[in-house]
């Protein structure tokens, strides 16, 4: 009965080996503060789904709230925002090459040239400039408000102004507009209330989904900008003054928007309006976030169950028919492809 | 933290116990277990708090995330808002959140602690599904002078002074307590964080803490059948709130600062068949809570008032009935609240107890609550008592109940979130077990046995909404929760020793039945963090003046994952105190040492919250006392 163990860590049942090959990495965030975050790695060819493959390779719990990743050579960073801190792997074995440390709050990372990064950040007033070759923070570019998505475009980089927790005095409708290459803040867009993701069509347009507030205050909209000129091409908005659209995809082509809003909708770019009807409607499941394979457009959508419980990654076609189903780790949050020469 | 302070049955039992209690047991035949921590356990941990003693033994789960900080208790798988604590009647369990924190009750201040299972902690108030915990302070009429004074030094540079001054004679007594404990609890545990090429110590900080509190009462016999007393307990508890070790924060990021003023009155009248006691009680607190990092500073302020009058009447032959009501007024003015919020809640109970010959003891009581003018569902209870002869050790005890529980003001008005659409959460449970007591030539046995069984619906969770895009409480879980409880006393002199043996042990099955989405695993499944198996065992020798005391404490699996995917290991936590006294004429001097977790076993309560390895305390107590009853010892010598 008196099952006296020295291994008293919180045991994770279903561990799996890491076995590289073309497939999709979700980010299982986690709960805040309960430090039970991981990665998986869905194998797409073999559709096999490898879990908790950060601790079974590097025998330590990844960290509090694993958020967002990036692929750089053959490396992989990966932010952890709770824990303040960036991961680094190789890409092929997963083995820990670095822990970087010296963040805040750190959200979202953004390749900007081959050796620089910009690591956005929830309760800083500043963007981190990672040295991706030495790891170490090479500056900052002051925002005077937190950070959150990035995107590149038209030689900018867009920067969504999402969370006013921490500035209550400021209205977080922007998106902030940094030149990589001086390094300075040069411009801002107004956008919609609560900009919570950005993709780039075809066209080099910058899309911006704004959820209009978590409180309902404002109506959800797209907005459409010129990356040249910074003018709002056009305001899609939303009917229902309570939708809460986010999770903001493109796919391969760059002509197809998708999005989750209690659903996974999609419509084209050169659409005038938004859909009525989803492509996949929710059926009684919880969707959490939404990733494209950029060569197949098949969709892949995350359910996070109870929060508390190994959620779902739903693999549809790009039609979305309903392929097959896999359990991952706790709330599956971003979804990262590899499965190109990228 | 605030209180409701909860009907006049208390206070009459109050009454009772302190006019009964000297001369002998008190003998329960309401059918409803309830059960008394040991005394000398309290007495063993009087620098602790009511968490660790709760924890060490008796049946509570306690969880709590480090030494001195936040400890909330779970009964037979319910939650920490199911357990409600009461202090000489009053409910302090906050209205904001509904929930106590079990290590800002100093063990000092408490002289009795007696534990409600389910059924039973409808006797004093709705709303403990799971079940309450009774804290008492106690008074002797003899005392005429005392002195008790206090100083412990422990690990993790933990420094405790306690100073207790009584005084008065046969119709008045005074007592007055002041407590205080610091520490900087910084520990060490062993490293699971960094890898297995780094399997060192790592040091957990950020986790001190400082509380104090005063606690004064006076107690007077106006007559024979006439008690009064006036309590007043101000208690301060200030700490910082380590983060889980694989966060990292800025050096004494989070901090939680409360405030606290509980006070009750109280006049009881006895008469040869009737029982008159009015109450009244407020509890005012500020709780300030900041976190750097996330820019918050906030304060919550509450204030509650609370009356209440409880009559018996036993003239009637076979039957003692009593009809009591009480009314309660709680505010809360919160950084977190759009506006001030007010809850009024009013209650009517009726109890009847029928003495069917000498053997078969039948209880009824119904209790209706008002809460804010409306009624709230009617709650029934039923027990049964019943020893198949006179002679009879073996005593069967049955109950039955059904309960609700109000949403928390948090629940209803947290921005953002609060959902004011909130339905009660619902309960029925029922027990039924045996109870041996039996006294030998040398040795006194009282043990028990007992199965229950709660079904609780409309349980209140709080997560992301569907609709909405932050966190937001439904009622949408149903549990049912059974199990057996056993618990062992056994005391007796054996060669020139006394010695006594207590045991505990819970079966714990909680298991959530209703599916909440299509892929929802966890129907089926352990709640996370109410472990199957728990138990505890207390074996203490006494030779002349000296103590020895042994406590083992056992913890299984706990999941942590609601499909039971993932889980803490199980673990056992061995402590001893060893204690001399020595008596001068009335001085007494105790020194008592105390290893905690012998065996250095490291262990979580909660995930990636290590808890410390083996700790040291050492304890030095004078007390001097002059009264009635020491002089009638001295000539019987």
């Amino acid at each position: 009965m008196l099952s006296c163990t020295d291994d008293y860590r919180e045991i994770i049942t279903g561990e799996n080996k890491f076995l590289q090959g073309k497939g999709v990495f979700i980010i299982n965030e986690g709960n805040f503060g309960s430090g039970n975050g991981s990665l998986s790695f869905l194998n797409l060819d073999s559709l096999v789904m490898q879990n908790n493959i950060f601790y079974s390779v590097n025998k330590r719990p990844l960290g509090d709230v694993p958020y967002s990743m990036i692929f750089s050579n053959d490396d992989i960073f990966l932010v952890v925002n709770n824990s303040s801190k960036i991961e680094v792997m190789s890409r092929s074995d997963l083995s820990s090459k670095a822990t970087l440390t010296g963040f805040t709050s750190p959200r979202f990372i953004l390749k900007v040239s081959e050796v620089k990064a910009y690591i956005s950040d929830f309760y800083s007033s500043r963007i981190a400039m990672l040295n991706l070759e030495s790891g170490e923070v090479s500056g900052y570019i002051q925002t005077g408000r937190s950070s959150e998505n990035m995107v590149l475009a038209g030689g900018k980089v867009f920067v969504a102004f999402w969370s006013n927790y921490a500035f209550p005095e400021l209205i977080n409708n922007m998106v902030m507009i940094i030149d990589p290459v001086t390094d300075q803040l040069i411009d801002s867009v107004q956008v919609g209330k609560e900009p919570n993701s950005m993709v780039v069509d075809k066209n080099g347009r910058v899309w911006v989904l704004c959820s209009g507030g978590f409180l309902n205050k404002e109506t959800p909209a797209f907005h459409c900008i010129d990356p040249v000129t910074l003018d709002t091409e056009h305001i899609l908005y939303f009917s229902e003054i309570k939708s809460y659209p986010t999770s903001l995809c493109i796919n391969g082509n760059g002509d197809s928007l998708f999005y989750l809003n209690r659903g996974v909708f999609g419509l084209s770019v050169d659409a005038g309006e938004l859909p009525d009807q989803p492509l996949i409607s929710q059926d009684g499941r919880l969707f959490y976030s939404l990733g494209i394979n950029p060569v197949t457009s098949e969709l892949f959508v995350t359910d996070a169950v109870d929060y508390q419980q190994q959620g779902r990654v739903l693999h549809f076609s790009a039609t979305g028919q309903l392929k097959n189903t896999y359990s991952a780790g706790i709330i599956p949050g971003r979804l990262v492809f590899s499965v190109g020469p990228d | 933290m605030v209180f409701r302070v909860l009907p006049a049955q208390t206070v009459f039992d109050t009454l009772e116990l302190e006019t009964v209690e000297i001369t002998s047991r008190k003998v329960d035949v309401s059918g409803f277990k309830e059960l008394s921590v040991d005394k000398k356990s309290i007495s063993e941990r009087l620098g602790k708090d009511l968490g660790e003693l709760l924890s060490a033994t008796s049946p509570v789960f306690i969880r709590s995330y480090v030494p001195g900080g936040l400890a909330t208790a779970s009964v037979r798988g319910a939650s920490a808002s199911h357990t409600q604590l009461l202090w000489n009647g009053l409910i302090i369990n906050s209205p904001m959140d509904g929930q106590t924190d079990f290590s800002a009750i100093p063990l000092f201040f408490v002289d009795g602690v007696n534990i409600l299972f389910g059924p039973a902690s409808v006797k004093y108030s709705t709303g403990g599904l799971g079940g309450s915990v009774y804290l008492k302070t106690e008074t002797n009429w003899r005392n005429r002078f005392s002195l008790d004074l206090l100083q412990e030094a422990g690990s993790f540079n933990t420094i405790t002074t306690g100073a207790a001054l009584k005084m008065g004679n046969e119709r008045f007594q005074s007592s007055s307590r002041f407590f205080s404990v610091t520490s900087d609890n910084n520990y060490t545990y062993n490293d699971i964080v960094s890898g297995i090429e780094h399997s060192g110590k790592k040091e957990r900080n950020n986790a001190a803490y400082n509380k104090k509190g005063f606690l004064q009462e006076f107690n007077w016999k106006a007559s024979e059948n006439t008690l009064a007393s006036a309590k007043f307990w101000l208690q301060q508890n200030d700490r910082e709130i380590p983060a889980n070790i694989l966060v990292v924060v800025p050096e004494g990021n989070e901090n939680m600062d409360e405030n606290q003023v509980r006070g009750i009155i109280h006049v009881g009248h006895k008469r040869a068949k009737s029982n008159l006691n009015l109450k009244a009680g407020l509890i005012s607190s500020i709780t300030n809570y900041k976190n750097q990092l996330a820019g918050i500073d906030a304060d919550h302020k509450v204030f509650s008032v609370v009356s209440a009058i409880e009559y018996e009447y036993s003239g009637i032959r076979n039957l003692v009935l009593k009809i009591g009501g009480s009314m309660e007024y709680h505010q809360v003015k919160s950084e977190n609240y759009a506006s001030l919020k007010k809850r009024r809640s009013d209650d009517l109970h009726l109890l009847a107890k029928y003495f069917m010959g000498k053997r078969l003891t039948l209880t009824g009581s119904v209790r209706q609550d008002f809460i804010d003018q409306s009624m709230s569902p009617v709650v029934p209870a039923f027990g049964l008592h019943y020893r198949p002869s006179a002679s009879s050790p073996i005593v069967l005890k049955a109950s039955v109940t059904s309960n609700f529980r109000m949403p928390s003001l948090n629940d209803m008005y947290w921005i953002p979130g609060g959902n004011a659409e909130l339905k009660s959460e619902r309960g029925v449970s029922g027990e039924a077990g045996l109870v041996f007591q039996k006294e030998f030539t040398v040795t006194e046995v009282n043990a028990g046995i007992n199965g229950f069984y709660s079904d609780i619906n409309n349980w209140i969770i709080w997560q992301p909404d569907s609709i909405f895009s932050y966190w937001r409480p439904s009622n949408l879980k149903k549990v049912i929760s059974k199990g057996i409880e056993i618990n062992l006393d056994v005391s007796g002199k054996t060669v020139g020793f006394d010695w006594k043996c207590l045991v505990n042990y819970t079966l714990t099955s909680a298991r959530n039945i209703k599916p909440k989405s299509v892929f929802d695993e966890s129907a089926g499944k352990q709640l996370i963090y109410i472990p199957e198996h728990a138990g505890n065992l207390s074996l203490r020798l006494i030779k002349k003046t000296f103590t020895i005391n042994y406590v083992l404490g056992y913890t299984g699996r706990r999941y942590t994952a609601s499909d039971n995917s993932r889980y803490l290991p199980g673990f056992a936590l061995q402590d001893v105190h060893f204690a001399k006294r020595i008596q001068v004429k009335r001085s007494g001097f105790q020194v008592q040492f105390s290893i905690y977790n012998i065996a250095n076993q490291q262990y979580q309560a909660v995930a990636w919250q290590p808890m410390p390895g083996r700790y040291f305390n050492i304890s030095f107590k004078y007390s001097f006392v002059k009264d009635e009853s020491r002089k009638v010892v001295n000539k019987s010598h």
